[in-house]
């Protein structure tokens, strides 16, 4: 049951009040801000669960069988320690904010990934739309281009739920691959616009016939895709930012010649053509270290990672792009800080660490806390609600208005939630 | 506190905003009971249908039905609300068999009502499509709609269950199902296990036996192709939760960390389930058959917790501990016993869910794999109707396939009617899906006389009869053909993708342009319509069709353009 949870968080109400009050800042105010920004959001998905205590809150005085196999080691911002495999990251420490203080609870991967995406703890009955899709429907497409993009597919929970499947993320592929374009971009060779055209008027007329069937808002869905699929191919601008080979080699090379790099290189090229949303995963559950945790780490995810990340922070920051462009990366939920008998860990939401940078959120900076062994929050807790609430009044969005279900039934963006505090300086 | 009572246990609320109140009685360890109401925790199941307040009382909101869930400490209860949008009676439809007996009850109890009966040519492509996964051809659907035996449906029906492309069909069903893919049985195991499931399908081996063969196999995959059952599920632990997903409804998963909050499965039922597979041992041969898995059993072998090391005794899920054991017997053949005893009640409803969601749209349960107390049927009665006559008639296959399509609720047309526009459980009409990957696939092909081709594969070959979710089509993966590395049923959402590869990807156009395309042996309408919407064009829609391909200037164009929009056209992508 879908219930406001603003009345449980007596104490955060008070935080909040006091530090917006204390700035003489409104929601309103930011809300507005946000709007006149028209940001983008590039979300850095690490889908499995990313250890905190591997990452971004070391535990370098805990036993070993909780601060693991990892050091800390210093960054370019005095008093900011992070894990020795991310270097490059470490490099741009004072671009991005650190929040170790995220709790959820949700273990599950399915339903966490869907807690942390929609804002909502699942329903059997109703599918609540995906952070990027509530983008594409409040603030619509620029140049032609898709809103929301997923690099390089979507996984479950990325989609537009009861909000329909016009919102769903359009599917880039994997930008690593040799010789790397969007797929069916361009018309066929004999097919011109009158001859679209001509197929169209027939398309219509048919469908009209069967338009009594049509209430599903799946067909409703398919129809506007084929609307905005013309657009897209009618748009120069989207091939051009499709177009990952006209970057630089050296460009590619810092981002780092895999998926997630080449992916969040893309996500740049995209948002800098008018893109809102884009998602950059590895995979479908890759940071689930229940076995191996620390090779499987070093040796292939914080690499991959670490590069992918500083090199979109260095990239957006010279571009002047990192003041509209807010990037996040996150998982679903944390590890276990008890490293398990298969030098595992296993899922943990109690506590965990995401990085947040750029639209106005100020670099360098520790927000949130756990106690000496990362089992449990201790400072500033933050739910998924609130990141979501924070992501929404960053973009402009109201994330107290209300939607319509197809049956009628108001639902808001996200379950209650409040601004992070402290988040914008 | 041992149990809880929810009174009424179900009731109908008339119209939205009508009010009803449910009381909890709670039962005691020492035998007593007393009212809870106060005390107990409520939530509807599906909160667009009623909404319930703390103190229990129920408000209806929108016409169809939920559960309402009670949560006391530890224990659970659930009250079934069905919420009426108004009392006047409504028209149903005249009953084939006893499903329509169920479906017209709760259809009149609910005051929906039933679309008008489909016609012959929806009903052809319809059962087609859900039968072997094909549309027909433009002679089978001549053949069909020519026909005046009014028997014609059933024999219809009859010979669909015995053509070949039935058996691929169903084994490609139960390979998403079973996680048939290369990533688990390397290059060959595929091909065995589908040719194997084909053979299945062929035989119409009973259902029963079926999941006997999968749960008892020993030996090589490539000799013994149900081997390939197991390689997917690595401990105990992991056999345990997907053969009662797969073959009992049950989702025990949350059991292997802690005991369900929510309902009675423990970690001992997880880990007695665990126990029935602890004797599989597999080897990797050595030599030119390096790739094939073998299980062999060892017979001693005990369940042992990989975290407590506690050893546990084979146990039934919600059942008796299995204590008469000796170092001879395949537990795997005492657990197979059970759950394919007529009496056992998860077994036989499983599967009949699964297949009432395949022809209708929706499981009487749903999700297909989460049978819980607090997640209860729909429509019990039939649910509970359906298994025993599948039971009864020996979990014969086609037996149950040919009950469900004969029914008057699986034979309605999809159009709506006022009042039940908005149904989505109750079966007033037949709901619309969109075809699936493979089915999409072959039906263009079947269109356009341009079969597809696909890497290493023999010419000819349909995308239905694929073996592995790994052969390479983008066709399929944009329309959501299934990775098989978990159990879970299709979904289907619309994307950019898929239209823009519509239009201006290869499969469509090329195949509309092929020199071996229909269009090139013959142009007529006709002939375009039935090939695609298995139906003649009516007046408006040739003539429609003509003046678009006078204007199109050359007429190779214009045939083009209008096979383009038919297989474009909402009715030929969605199996309605």
């Amino acid at each position: 049951m879908i219930s406001n949870r603003t009345s449980l968080f007596g104490r955060r109400d008070f935080l909040r009040i006091g530090s917006l009050g204390a700035l003489g800042i409104s929601l309103d105010g930011l809300l507005r801000a946000g709007a006149q920004r028209d940001i983008s959001c590039i979300l850095l998905w690490q889908s499995g669960g990313c250890g905190h205590l591997d990452t971004f809150d070391l535990k370098p005085d805990a036993p070993k069988e909780i601060r693991g196999e990892f050091k800390p080691i210093s960054t370019n911002v005095p008093g900011i320690q992070i894990c020795e495999h991310l270097p490059f990251t470490a490099k741009q420490a004072d671009k991005f904010t650190i929040l170790r203080s995220m709790k959820s609870r949700e273990n599950n991967h399915e339903r966490a990934i869907n807690y942390l995406l929609t804002g909502y703890l699942p329903l059997p009955t109703l599918e609540f739309p995906s952070v990027g899709s509530v983008i594409s429907k409040e603030l619509g497409s620029r140049n032609g281009l898709p809103p929301y993009v997923a690099v390089p597919n979507t996984f479950p929970s990325y989609g537009a739920g009861y909000l329909g499947g016009s919102y769903n993320p359009f599917i880039a592929g994997d930008p690593n691959v040799s010789g790397y374009q969007a797929r069916d971009l361009t018309l066929p060779a004999d097919v011109d616009w009158t001859r679209v055209g001509n197929r169209n008027f027939l398309l219509k007329q048919m469908d009209a016939k069967f338009r009594a069937i049509e209430a599903s808002t799946d067909m409703a869905a398919m129809d506007s895709f084929y609307q905005k699929a013309y657009d897209l191919l009618k748009s120069p601008a989207a091939r051009k930012a499709f177009d990952i080979g006209a970057e630089p080699e050296s460009l590619r090379e810092r981002y780092g010649r895999t998926p997630v790099g080449q992916g969040a290189l893309l996500a740049r090229r995209l948002v800098e053509s008018g893109v809102r949303f884009v998602t950059v995963a590895k995979g479908w559950l890759n940071y689930d270290t229940h076995g191996d945790n620390f090779n499987t780490m070093k040796k292939a995810l914080l690499p991959e990672f670490d590069r992918a990340f500083a090199g979109l922070l260095e990239d957006l920051h010279e571009r002047g792009m990192l003041d509209t462009t807010l990037v996040i990366a996150m998982g679903e939920f944390g590890r276990t800080p008890k490293v398990n008998e298969a030098a595992g860990r296993d899922h943990h939401s109690k506590a965990w660490s995401i990085a947040l940078a750029g639209a106005g959120i100020p670099g360098g900076r520790v927000l949130g806390a756990t106690d000496k062994n990362g089992v449990q929050v201790t400072d500033l807790p933050v739910e998924p609600e609130d990141l979501l609430f924070t992501i929404y009044t960053l973009f402009g969005v109201d994330p107290a208005r209300e939607y319509q279900t197809p049956i009628g039934r108001p639902v808001k963006p996200v379950n209650g939630g409040h601004l992070i505090p402290g988040l914008l300086g | 506190m041992v149990a809880l009572s929810v009174y009424p246990s179900s009731s109908v609320l008339f119209g939205k905003e009508a009010k009803g109140r449910l009381l909890v009685t709670a039962r005691y360890s020492d035998g007593s009971e007393s009212d809870v109401t106060q005390l107990v925790k409520f939530q509807a199941n599906d909160d667009s249908i009623a909404s319930v307040d703390p103190y229990g009382v129920v408000t209806g909101l929108d016409g169809g039905e939920t559960a309402i869930v009670v949560r006391g400490p530890g224990v659970t209860g659930v009250a079934i609300i069905d919420v009426a949008r108004d009392s006047r009676p409504v028209r149903v439809f005249q009953a084939n068999n006893f499903i329509d007996r169920y479906v017209i009850e709760k259809l009149e109890r609910l005051h929906i009502p039933a679309s008008e009966p489909a016609d012959d040519a929806t009903f052809l492509r319809r059962v087609f499509l859900d039968i072997i996964g094909i549309i027909p051809t433009s002679n089978e659907a001549r053949q069909f709609l020519n026909d005046r035996d009014p028997d014609k449906r059933a024999k219809l029906v009859e010979s669909l269950l015995h053509r070949p492309e039935y058996a691929d069909f169903w084994a490609l069903y139960w390979g998403d199902h079973l996680n048939n893919t290369k990533q688990l049985l390397y290059n060959k195991g595929p091909y065995t296990f589908t040719i194997w499931l084909n053979q299945v399908f062929r035989n119409n081996v009973p259902y029963d036996q079926f999941a006997r063969m999968l749960l008892t196999s020993t030996g090589n995959t490539y000799d013994a192709p149900e081997v390939s059952f197991y390689p997917e599920m690595k401990k105990e632990l992991d056999r345990a939760s997907t053969t009662t997903q797969l073959f009992l409804g049950v989702s025990i998963e949350c059991a292997r960390c802690h005991n369900h909050p929510l309902e009675h499965w423990t970690r001992d039922d997880f880990n007695g389930m665990a126990a029935f597979f602890s004797q599989i041992k597999f080897k990797e041969p050595s030599g030119p058959r390096n790739n094939e898995k073998s299980l062999y059993l060892d017979f001693k072998r005990q369940f042992q917790h990989p975290d407590t090391k506690q050893v546990y005794l084979p146990k039934f899920l919600n059942g008796p501990v299995v204590t008469v054991l000796d170092d001879s017997t395949d537990r795997r053949t005492l657990l197979a016993d059970w759950m394919t005893s007529p009496q056992n009640p998860y077994f036989a409803r499983t599967l009949v869910n699964r297949m009432w969601r395949h022809f209708m749209g929706r499981g009487l349960v749903e999700p297909v794999d989460d049978f819980r107390a607090t997640n209860p049927p729909t429509n019990s009665p039939l649910l509970d109707a359906l298994a025993k006559d599948f039971v009864e008639h020996g979990y014969d296959l086609h037996h149950l396939i040919r009950r469900i399509t004969s029914s008057a609720a699986y034979q309605l047309s999809s159009i709506p009617i006022e009042g039940n526009k908005s149904d989505k459980m109750a079966y007033s009409r037949y709901y619309t899906r969109r075809l699936t990957a493979e089915q999409m696939l072959d039906s263009i092909v079947s269109s356009t006389g341009v079969p597809e081709r696909f890497r290493s594969q023999y010419p000819g070959t349909r995308a239905s009869q694929l073996a592995e979710p790994e052969i390479e089509s983008y066709f399929l993966d944009v329309f959501d053909r299934p990775s098989r590395q978990l159990i879970c049923e299709r979904k289907q959402p619309p994307t950019l993708n898929q239209a823009l590869h519509l239009i201006s990807g290869d499969t469509i156009q090329k195949k509309i342009t092929d020199a071996r395309s229909i269009l090139a042996a013959t142009r007529n309408i006709d002939e375009m319509y039935l090939r695609t919407l298995s139906r003649y064009p009516d007046d408006e829609e040739r003539s429609m069709a003509e003046r678009a391909i006078a204007k199109a200037g050359d007429p190779s164009r214009g045939y083009e353009d209008l096979l383009w929009a038919l297989l474009n056209s909402k009715e030929f992508l969605y199996n309605h």
